[in-house]
């Protein structure tokens, strides 16, 4: 399964498919019958159809053009050969400055792809590059584009460095004229360029701040997918800088700085719906460097227990059934004005259309918020429904039903909480369920169609938010699985099924670390079963052929760390662009060595609920105060350190020592069943809706 | 240079956050360092800012500070601080003397293996003094893999993991006992026991047990369909 780590420019680069004639090796020259200037018809169509759509900020035909058009007029006319040049299109295109940077960068991406791109052409695009970015962190940019072709500038930018690492390492069979080459243009592609380019990009464009404001409900951005429907606004900018989020990280792990990547990551939350999903590249490569780089900081499987430390950052659900038939809110404006609050507390409202910021008063024992700790075991938060009486704007009723169950100890007065309530809306009628549960009424608008939905809320902790290697993998395999197929036809394919099963790689070394029970979803087991098992039997055995199986897997997996530093130009001549991949190698290794004696002690603690440390010691065949060492060692490898430097544990088999005894406690593997429900309800909810629609004459 | 420390690492944090790819600042970070050293602070975000700044400049790597920078990496366990460090420091720097035998203690550690480690650590006093503070900090991680692992630990078990014996024991168990809710039991035999804070750790019955539990997100999902 594992190819050799030979980055190879150009013949081995399988990110899009290969046309089956092309096959140059490196520095490839055009074919004799190449003119630049000269242009076809169809290109001529195409570049004056896609100047004229971008200048009319038609977002859709440009995607079409980008992803369709430009793919197909490769495939047929350009298979060997670059486009024509972009003096020779200008003149179509009112010899537009930006759009000429954008058809070069679209220019050189298809020498990457289809063609070997000679050292000049590396330097070009690079100069490319920065006067692209230059315009748009000047500001000036009024165009909106596809985040599809956004995405692949940051995702090719950073392609390109880090294919241009691996070419100037590999000075062994350079010639005098290469090499004078690198020597005259040491400042193409420096890595000190691309992280301030990436970092620049983040910084002008506020994106940082503009998530922040998000997660307040102060704007819409994952709304709306980053586009200005409205406004008209540029998004590029703002999207560049949050892809160039997911860029650094990828930069931080070609470099092997994990905890930095993770750190430029964090503005993004990988446990909600966001922007980083709508193109699938994006989502794909953030989840892998995410996962790579929780890896290598040890982090297989945390659980974090608090979101943000933030109070009133907790929101709850209720489960509703209506006594009549309901339809759903869509105009969530009219609503909001509607629930006027009495203190902003941040509580959030779950609907099919996303989390919705909902604000009312809810008083606690001494109607402080701020501390966690305090807070009694409480959530009133309603679903919003709305019959229309007719299709007038305002002609709906909503009710919000709600239910909240008290559990004692709470020493706060019953009518305390209600009073709060009827003051924010009117009229409130409060009648008492069984349990201890209390339901109010409220109507905002009287109807003849008088209509509740009966709510209860439940107890809530806070929102669990499991972030971890394991967890992120199994998610994102679970998503390739189930949608590569409408993918198919795309050019980034191969490139989705190459990273598909690197991280099925990674997924088989985090599981023979760290064995987990439950967090794995069954089709991804199967899939893993089907094409580690003999590996991950090997590697939990601990002898050499296990390192050796690691050692494959993880060259098979990782990404392809760089070099940064300038080469040094002078004899002796050598190819070390694989010292950064043998360096982290080595250091994986040995960790995993570390690791040696863990397993087996492992599978003697399974046997057993209490044993001695003597006993244990004959056992592994090792004396006492080794034993010792070992137990301290597996308790130390189990316990990972959080960003916040609390300590999680991640060992499905744990003890603790009482003098001489050790007692093991396991955590029980549940059955998955509640998962297999869940996705068989909202299966059949979604065909029922289909059905639904069916009109029957 | 009649900078108050509070000043100096203000800037520097502010520097590393907002500008961290500037080969320009490098001397300010190789100075932050050496303020950490005495001052017994640490910052690792400054710190692999630094690495990185050696990694593409290897030129102005200094030995001396990056043993430092492991130093305190190291008394920051159990955060894997030092593995971290050393995946940006090239193979030929760490082919240095002193940066092996950091990289045997830190061995020592991960694997637990206190005996050899401060037998390793006494061999290298000239290496390791330069950091003030650093016995305390390795003990305060012993004792936190302890409290991991142990309810009840015998007086010979903590006075190997620690590296403290006779009347220097009987002080710090006695420092512990008044401050941190260490307990002494009698064990077996006439040997002493340590009986340490109870925490989710070494008391499984305070662990939260997630074995029922589906995430509640999950559940949420149905919510709109039970209506």
């Amino acid at each position: 399964m594992a190819s050799s780590y030979d980055y190879d420019d150009g013949s081995l680069d399988t990110r899009y498919a290969r046309p089956p004639s092309s096959g140059q090796g490196g520095g490839g020259a055009a074919e004799l019958s190449y003119d630049p200037n000269f242009v076809p018809d169809s290109v001529k169509t195409f570049v004056v159809h896609l100047y004229r759509h971008i200048r009319e900020k038609n977002v859709y035909e440009i995607h079409q053009m980008y992803e369709g058009s430009f793919q197909r007029l490769s495939d047929r006319m350009f298979r060997e050969n670059p486009w024509p040049s972009v003096e020779a299109i200008a003149p179509y295109v009112d010899n537009d400055h930006v759009f000429c940077l954008l058809y070069r960068e679209m220019w050189f991406r298809h020498v990457y792809a289809r063609l070997a791109p000679t050292g000049q052409q590396r330097v070009e695009s690079w100069d490319n590059y920065c006067s692209l970015f230059g315009v748009v962190l000047h500001g000036v940019v009024s165009m909106q584009l596809p985040n599809q072709w956004l995405w692949d500038m940051v995702d090719e930018f950073v392609y390109q460095f880090q294919s241009y690492c691996q070419y100037r390492a590999k000075l062994k069979n350079k010639t005098e004229e290469e090499l004078q080459f690198l020597r005259q243009y040491d400042q193409a592609w420096n890595i000190y360029g691309v992280l301030n380019y990436l970092q620049a990009l983040v910084e002008k464009s506020s994106i940082v701040d503009i998530l922040e404001r998000e997660k307040e409900g102060l704007e819409q951005f994952t709304a709306t997918d980053g586009y200005d429907y409205e406004g008209g606004t540029s998004n590029v900018l703002k999207m560049l800088g949050y892809y160039s989020m997911i860029g650094l990280l990828r930069v931080h792990c070609l470099l092997g700085d994990y905890h930095t990547g993770l750190k430029c990551l964090a503005p993004i939350d990988i446990s909600q719906q966001g922007v980083y999903m709508i193109v699938i590249g994006s989502h794909i490569s953030t989840i892998y460097h995410y996962g790579f780089a929780n890896l290598m900081l040890r982090r297989l499987a945390l659980r974090s227990g608090r979101v943000d430390g933030r109070p009133g950052k907790v929101f709850g659900q209720l489960a509703g059934r209506s006594t009549k038939k309901s339809v759903r809110a869509t105009n969530w404006e009219n609503w909001q004005a509607l629930l006027c609050p009495a203190r902003k507390t941040g509580w959030f409202c779950s609907t099919r259309s996303g989390r919705l910021p909902i604000s009312f008063a809810v008083p606690s024992r001494n109607t402080d918020m701020s501390n966690d700790a305090d807070r009694p075991n409480l959530i009133g938060v309603s679903k919003l429904t709305a019959v229309p009486k007719s299709m007038a704007k305002f002609d709906w009723t909503c009710s919000i039903h709600l239910s909240i169950y008290l559990s004692p100890p709470i020493d706060m007065s019953l009518w305390n909480l209600l009073g709060v309530y009827r003051s924010a809306w009117r009229p409130v009628n409060w009648r008492p369920l069984s349990g201890g549960a209390v339901s109010g009424h409220i109507q905002t608008k009287m109807s003849e169609e008088d209509w509740l939905v009966e709510c209860s809320a439940r107890p809530v902790e806070c929102s669990v938010r499991y972030v971890e290697a394991i967890r992120e993998f199994n998610k994102i395999l679970l998503y390739i699985l189930k949608y590569k197929q409408y993918h198919q036809k795309s050019p980034q394919y191969d490139q989705i099924l190459k990273k598909n099963e690197q991280m099925y790689a990674l997924l088989a070394i985090c599981l023979s670390l760290c064995p987990q029970n439950n967090i794995i979803e069954e089709n991804v087991i199967i899939q893993l079963r089907d094409k580690y098992n003999e590996k991950m039997t090997k590697m939990l055995r601990y002898d050499d052929e296990a390192y050796t199986v690691y050692d494959e897997l993880f060259t098979y997996a990782c990404p392809k760390f760089i070099t940064s530093s300038a080469p040094v130009l002078e004899e002796p001549l050598i190819n070390y662009n694989q010292d950064a991949y043998r360096l982290q190698l080595k250091l994986f290794l040995y960790e995993v060595k570390q690791q040696q004696s863990l397993s087996s002690l492992r599978s003697f603690l399974k046997l057993y609920s209490a044993i001695s440390i003597g006993k244990l010691a004959a056992y592994m065949e090792v004396d006492e105060s080794t034993m010792r060492t070992i137990l301290m060692a597996y308790k130390h490898k189990m316990h990972s350190v959080a960003s916040d430097g609390k300590i999680i544990p991640n060992a499905d088999i744990d003890f603790y020592i009482s003098e001489d005894i050790i007692h093991v406690v396991e955590s029980k593997p549940s059955k998955l069943y509640g998962d297999y429900f869940l996705r068989q309800i909202l299966k059949f909810e979604e065909m029922i809706s289909e059905l639904d629609r069916v009109k029957l004459d | 240079m009649g900078r108050e420390p509070q000043q100096v690492s203000y800037t520097v944090e502010q520097l590393v956050s907002v500008n961290p790819y500037n080969p320009d600042i490098l001397t300010e970070l190789e100075n932050y360092v050496n303020e950490q050293v005495s001052s017994q602070t640490y910052s690792l975000d400054a710190n692999l800012c630094l690495l990185r700044l050696y990694q593409f400049d290897p030129t102005r790597l200094s030995i001396a500070i990056v043993v430092r920078i492991l130093i305190k990496a190291l008394m920051a366990m159990p955060a894997p601080d030092f593995s971290l460090c050393l995946f940006l420091i090239p193979e030929p720097v760490q082919a240095d003397e002193q940066i092996k035998t950091l990289i045997v203690l830190s061995h020592y550690l991960e694997t637990a293996r206190f005996r050899q480690f401060w037998d390793e650590a006494a061999k290298n006093h000239s290496l390791l003094e330069v950091v003030p503070g650093f016995e305390q900090a390795i003990q305060a991680y012993a004792i936190h893999v302890l409290s991991l692992s142990y309810q009840k630990v015998p007086r010979p078990v903590l006075a190997e993991t620690i590296n403290i014996e006779g009347l220097s024991l009987d002080k710090f168990i006695e420092y512990h006992v008044a401050n941190s809710g260490w307990v002494l039991e009698k064990g077996t035999g006439r040997s002493q026991l340590i009986v340490l804070p109870r925490n989710e750790f070494n008391h499984p019955g305070l662990k939260k047990n997630s074995s029922d539990g589906m995430p509640f997100e999950h559940i949420t999902r149905i919510f709109p369909v039970l209506s």
